[in-house]
Formats: C-alpha cells, structure tokens, sequence
C-alpha cells in the first residue's frame, strides 16, 4: 500500500506543487495588498480578503490538478493493466487517499503560510473600529461580531489551524466529488468542472431558497454573512449536501446506468 | 357499417363530455344564481361567452377528437368494402357527435335554468358581459332564433372541423397531425389578441364555430360558409380519389451538417440552459425587494452584470453564470466532438473548413438560441407577475439582444482560439474565466475590455456618461469577431486536426 500511494503521489506530485506554491504566492500578494483601501481591526482580517477568492475558486484549483490522472488512466487503457497486480479496491484506495491528502495540502498551505505572513510579515495595520451601536452609540468589537470571535483575536494561529483544518475537511469533500466524475465520465471538461459548477449553481439555488447560511461556499468561509444566523449545523448542511449529491453520483452511475469504472 | 358507427359514437361519448358539461355547470352556476337573465337568455349568454368557448369548450372538443383518431384498421376496411363506405361512416359518426355536443350543453343550460324567469326578448341589465346579447338583437327578432342559429352554426362548424382533422390524420401520422391542430389552435388565439387579423378568417378555426365573430363585417358570413363548403368539398375529393396516398416527410436525408446539430441540440442541453435561466432569474427576482416592479427594471436587473474597476463577487458570479452557461456547453460539446472524432468523419466532410464551417454555424445557431432564450425566459416569469410594461422595452430588448449576442460570439470565438492552440479545453474555458475577471483591475481602459461588456452596467444607455456608448460597443465587438474569425479561418483551425 505505501508502494502504492508513493506511486500515485509521484504522478501528481508536479502539478500538485506548482498550484500550493502559486495559490500561497496569491495569498500572499493579495492579503499584503488589498488591506490598504479597507479599514481593519485586526490583522487576520487582511487574510480573509484574500481568502474570498479562493472560496470562490477553490473547487477548481483542488480539482484541477489532481483528478486528471484517473481520467488518463481509464482513456489509454493504464488501468485495464493494473488489473493482474493489484485489486481494484485498494489501487481506488491508494488513489483517493493521494488526491484527498494533495487536496487538503492546497488548501491548507496556502491559507496557514498567509496567516504567518499576514501576522509577522505584513507591516502592522492600524486599527480602526467601524460599527457602532444603532441605539447606544458604543463600539461593537470584532470580537463580538466574528465567528469564534475570542479565539481570532486572541489566539489567532490556532484560529487559522482550525480553519485550514475545516476547510481542507471541504476541499478533500470536493475532490472527491471530482474523483468519482472522473470514474464514470468520459469528457475531461466535464470532471475538472464539474465540482466547480456544482458549488456555483448550489450558491444560487440555496440563495434563492432563501437559506444562504447552508451554502458550501459559507461554510468553507464563514465570515461571509452575519455570525448569528451561522451555528454548527449550518456549517455541516453544505457538506453534507456534497456528499449525498456524490453518493448519487456513485449509486446512479453503477447500480442505475451500470457504467463501469474498468471498461475494456 | 351501422355497427361501425355505433362503435366509433361510443368512444368518441366518452368520460371527457361529462368532464365538459361538468366545467360548463360550474362556470354557468355563478351567473344562474345570479338570476339577472332569463332563461333563454342564459342559453344565449353561454353560447356566445368567449372564456368559456375559446379556453374550454373548443380544447376539450379537440381533446375528444384527437382521442378519436386512429389507424385505419385493415379488417374495417375489409368488411366496409371500400374507403370511400368508410368515410361516409366518418361523416356520420362526426355529425351526430357533434350534434351531440352542442345539444347536450343547450340541454343542461337549459334545464339548470329552468325557474328563471321567461323572457324571450333582448331586454338584458346594462352591464358589459352581456353586450354580445345586444349585438345579437341587430340580426335576430328574438333569442329562441338566435339560439338556434348560433348552435346550427356551431354544429356545422365542429362537424367540417372534425372531417378536416380526421382526414389531416389519415394523410399523415398521428404524431403530425397533433402538431398541426395545436398550432390551429394557437393560431386561433393569436387571432384573438392581435387586431384586424380575424378579418381574414380562412385560418383562424374559431371563425367556423362561433357565430358572432361574423358580426365584424357584412360578408364574412359568406365567406365563412364558403371556405366551409369548400373545405368540404375538397376533404371530400380527396377521400374519395386519393384515399391511398400518403403523404411523408422523408426525414432519413440528414445532411451531414446536422450531424452536429443533433449531438448540441439535445433535449438535456435544452433542459439545462432552461433550468439555469429560470434558476437565475428568480434569484434577480428576490433581489428586488419592493412589490411593485416594472418589467423594464427587472430586464435591467437581469442584465446589469458587473460594473468595471470594481469587486463585488456575487455580481461577477452571476454574470459568469448567465454568460457562460451556453459556452459550457459549447466546451463539453467541443470535447465529446475531439473524443469521438474519427478519420471517417472527416472523409466525409472531404475539406477541413467544411468541418470547422459545421462546427461554428451550428455553435453560434446555438448561442443565438440561448440569447433568445434568455430573453423570452424573464418575459414570461415577468408577466406571471403581472408586472406592468413601458415604453421603450422593445428598444431595450433590441439593445439586450444584439449585444448579448456579439458578446457570447465573441467569447465563444476566442475559446475555440485558445482551443486550437492549446488542444485543452479546459484550459480555454479556465482562461475565459480569467479574461472575464479582468474587469476587476483599477484601470480606465478596462472598460473597454470587451469580454462581458454586455452588462448592462458599462453601457451609457443605462448608467449615464460613465458608461460606454452603444454605437461603439457594437463598433468593438464586430471588429474583434471580424479578427478572430479570420485568424481561426485562415491559420488556427489546422492546428486542431494535426495531432
């Protein structure tokens, strides 16, 4: 098995590098430069400036570089030889664990290094309280109107961890999802996409019906919408709505269409 | 052959005609209780009620007809003896079917409205649902004439209505045959809305089974009758001479170029590009937060996409969406094409071009459809609402249109550029994505960036002199088009086929 993953690993290693090097440059250029023209309180706001887009992109850049090679393999007929020396179970096995461990490090490097930078690089800013009390006129802190607010100011790298921890938990959902279209589908646009139009169309239907704290896109960054309507469940409908729609996926495709993952 | 009527009278009296004179004791109760006409004024008013005649009465009778219609059975025809015997029976069982009809609803009205008072003059309370009452009262002495004269006439109408479908069927399948009586029925109703166009009556249905549409002017009547006859007469003929001809649409002849037409226009990908702009347009719907909305606004609404030199990133999603829904499509098209492209496909294109021609026509074929799509798809929702329409939203759609559709041409060009010298797909769709996003930078010039400039937040027909002017935005994108066409024309295509 670890001859296996390390195989796997070797496969992707490339493409996988290249996109945390270039999302952590992103990061980082974007949390250094966009803090300018927003007045702050804290410095880890300027990260989740940064971190909007890649909320936004994330699917792609997790997907993109990892689940091309199932594709390859099931095109050139790689797979079919794989047969003789492996089981199918534990060559799938090796491969997800290698495309969800990659997926998390995307995510998971870029946003904990632009933490550091954000905190010990990046000239302190100014702070600068902006919301006021309708009635009373007195200043409401960040740490009253931000998730897990004490923690953020406080403690602000163990905030990070445990946010690069969720979110690479939603990355590995979306790879996921990316790997099983790329066990049954035979059009490559559609597999390296696929996750992507999934969370934009499942933005605007849950926006639409009027629910948006149940989004994956909130859940992957919470601090989109006001604090009070986000609780612990809202962050796991999203997810879950992921993994039911790739369990259909899966039971749809082998138990209704019964397309095969080894096709001759 | 008396057998044969007996059958044919017993399906055709099915459920459906309770279901009929059910719906018209429902729609006539209101009125009875009422007790403002007599009661052969009630059989008059039903008669001549244009709601319940154009939206019930008339589909439910198609609906009974077209259940009727059939196959000619060969052991029918046996025992006939000949096609013509056939017929005759046909025009018997129709004739007492639609008799039937008729009476059957003068019947009930009648009877549900026996203790109204009696009264057989055109006296009726002064009140604008009954003025067709009083239109009558020009041509007739009294109602119980007008009743009669109204019902012969409506007989005699869906009876030449029936043969007519009955005869369409039998010289096409059944499957034509419906497409053509509901686009008769639809150009009954359109015939309705738009003025002056009734008067030429010949293929507006409704003409032959109402009888006050003759009041128009003074010889419709006899044109009517006499299209009647002539209907007639040549259903007829051509049941009598060419029963055994059958006409068909010989579909087989497929041209190559609809090879493509048929993988891009299927009802999935139709169903998809519905589904997002219903999706989308409800979202614009709930972002307007007032109740009362013009559909000019919600048109603006939809369209405003996003601003240039600016981030709002739900705005710029849902331009992206609305945008780049078809090219999506377009892509996955273009892959599955790559994937199954073979060497005998292109053989039987003989030329090169003669693929990318295919390939670009039925393309932008298909972003043309979704631009028309995305029009009519807000129009609908809109009216649904009941929002109400002001000037200048013809103008404004016209604008909409045409630059919704040179920007999507043009985004869908530089995809296939990218395409060409990339070979990857995906990679030109991740670039498009990329351009898009370049109304982001800080820069004046970026307004002209001519990817997404249909929004109608960069036009200065919306947003006043910030905004860019029509005539060069047009300007713009035609020019780019003219460009990349050419380059894909003359040197990038080639690269696609050379592997």
């Amino acid at each position: 098995m670890n001859l296996l993953i390390k195989l796997e690993w070797k496969k992707v290693k490339k493409s996988v590098i290249l996109t945390t090097i270039l999302t952590t440059i992103f990061v980082g250029v974007m949390s250094c430069t966009l803090y300018k023209s927003y007045s702050l309180e804290t410095d880890l706001q300027a990260l989740e400036l940064a971190t909007e887009y890649i909320s936004l992109l994330f699917p792609l850049i997790v997907v993109i570089p990892t689940c091309f090679s199932m594709y390859y393999e099931r095109k050139n007929k790689f797979l079919l030889y794989t047969l003789p020396r492996v089981s199918k179970k534990k060559y799938l096995l090796a491969k997800w664990i290698v495309t969800a461990l990659s997926a998390a490090m995307i995510i998971f490097v870029p946003i904990f290094i632009g933490a550091i930078i954000t905190l010990y690089i990046k000239p302190d800013i100014v702070p600068f309280i902006g919301t006021f009390d309708l009635i009373t006129n007195e200043p409401i802190l960040i740490q009253d109107r931000h998730i897990l607010g004490n923690l953020f100011v406080n403690h602000p790298i163990l905030y990070t961890l445990l946010l690069g921890i969720w979110d690479s938990f939603i990355g590995v959902i979306i790879v996921t999802m990316g790997f099983v279209f790329s066990l049954y589908f035979d059009n490559i646009f559609v597999i390296l996409t696929g996750p992507f139009i999934y969370s934009i169309l499942e933005n605007f239907i849950l926006s639409v019906l009027r629910v948006p704290q149940y989004r994956l896109v909130t859940s992957f960054d919470p601090t989109t919408l006001d604090h009070n309507i986000i609780t612990v469940f809202s962050m796991f409908v999203g997810p879950s709505l992921a993994i039911l729609f790739t369990a259909f996926v899966v039971i749809y495709n082998s138990k209704i269409k019964r397309n095969l993952i080894y096709k001759v | 052959m008396k057998y044969l009527i007996k059958a044919d009278i017993n399906k055709l009296l099915s459920k459906k005609l309770l279901f009929l004179l059910f719906g018209l004791i429902i729609f006539s109760l209101e009125e009875i209780i009422a007790g403002r006409l007599s009661s052969k004024q009630m059989v008059l008013y039903i008669l001549t009620e244009h709601y319940y005649l154009t939206y019930f009465m008339i589909p439910v009778f198609m609906l009974i007809v077209y259940g009727s219609l059939e196959e000619d059975r060969e052991y029918v025809l046996i025992r006939v003896g000949s096609y013509w015997n056939y017929f005759k029976s046909k025009l018997a069982t129709y004739s007492i079917f639609s008799f039937v009809f008729v009476i059957a609803q003068v019947i009930v009205i009648f009877i549900m409205s026996i203790n109204l008072k009696n009264d057989n003059s055109f006296v009726v309370p002064d009140n604008v649902s009954y003025e067709l009452i009083s239109y009558y009262s020009k041509y007739f002495d009294n109602i119980t004439q007008a009743i009669f004269v109204a019902s012969l006439y409506m007989i005699i109408g869906l009876f030449v209505l029936s043969i007519l479908f009955f005869t369409i069927n039998h010289f096409f399948d059944k499957k034509i045959s419906s497409k053509i009586i509901i686009a008769a029925y639809i150009f009954m109703n359109l015939g309705l809305k738009i003025d002056k166009i009734n008067n030429l009556p010949i293929i507006f249905m409704d003409n032959y089974i109402i009888f006050h549409r003759n009041f128009n002017y003074d010889f419709k009547l006899f044109i009517n009758i006499l299209t009647m006859i002539i209907v007639f007469a040549v259903v007829c003929v051509l049941n009598k001479m060419y029963w055994n001809k059958k006409i068909k649409f010989n579909i087989k002849n497929i041209r190559f170029n609809d090879y493509y037409k048929n993988i891009l226009f299927t009802k999935k990908n139709v169903f998809i590009l519905i589904g997002v702009l219903v999706l989308m347009s409800m979202f614009s719907l709930m972002k307007i937060s007032s109740d009362f909305i013009l559909l000019n606004d919600y048109f603006i609404n939809i369209f405003l996409g996003h601003p240039v030199n600016s981030v709002r990133i739900i705005e710029f999603i849902e331009m992206l969406v609305l945008n780049l829904a078809p090219i999506y499509i377009l892509s996955v098209f273009l892959e599955k094409e790559s994937n199954d492209r073979s060497l005998f496909v292109n053989i039987r294109f003989k030329k090169a071009s003669r693929w990318l021609n295919s390939i670009l026509k039925n393309s932008i074929l298909f972003i043309l459809f979704y631009v028309v799509l995305n029009i009519m798809i807000p129009i609908v929702i809109g009216l649904l609402m009941d929002m109400e329409v002001t000037s200048g939203f013809i103008n404004l759609l016209g604008r909409i249109f045409v630059v919704k559709f040179l920007d999507l041409s043009l985004q869908f060009l530089v995809l296939i550029l990218i395409y060409c010298y990339s070979k990857n797909i995906t990679l030109a769709f991740i670039s498009l994505l990329a351009i898009n996003s370049l109304c982001f930078l800080p820069f004046k010039c970026i307004l002209y960036l001519p990817f997404g400039i249909s929004s109608l937040s960069r036009l200065k027909y919306i947003v006043g002199d910030y905004g860019l002017p029509f005539n060069i935005t047009i300007a713009l994108l035609l020019t780019l088009i003219l460009l990349i066409f050419t380059w894909i024309k003359n040197y990038a295509y080639k690269k696609i086929l050379v592997d």
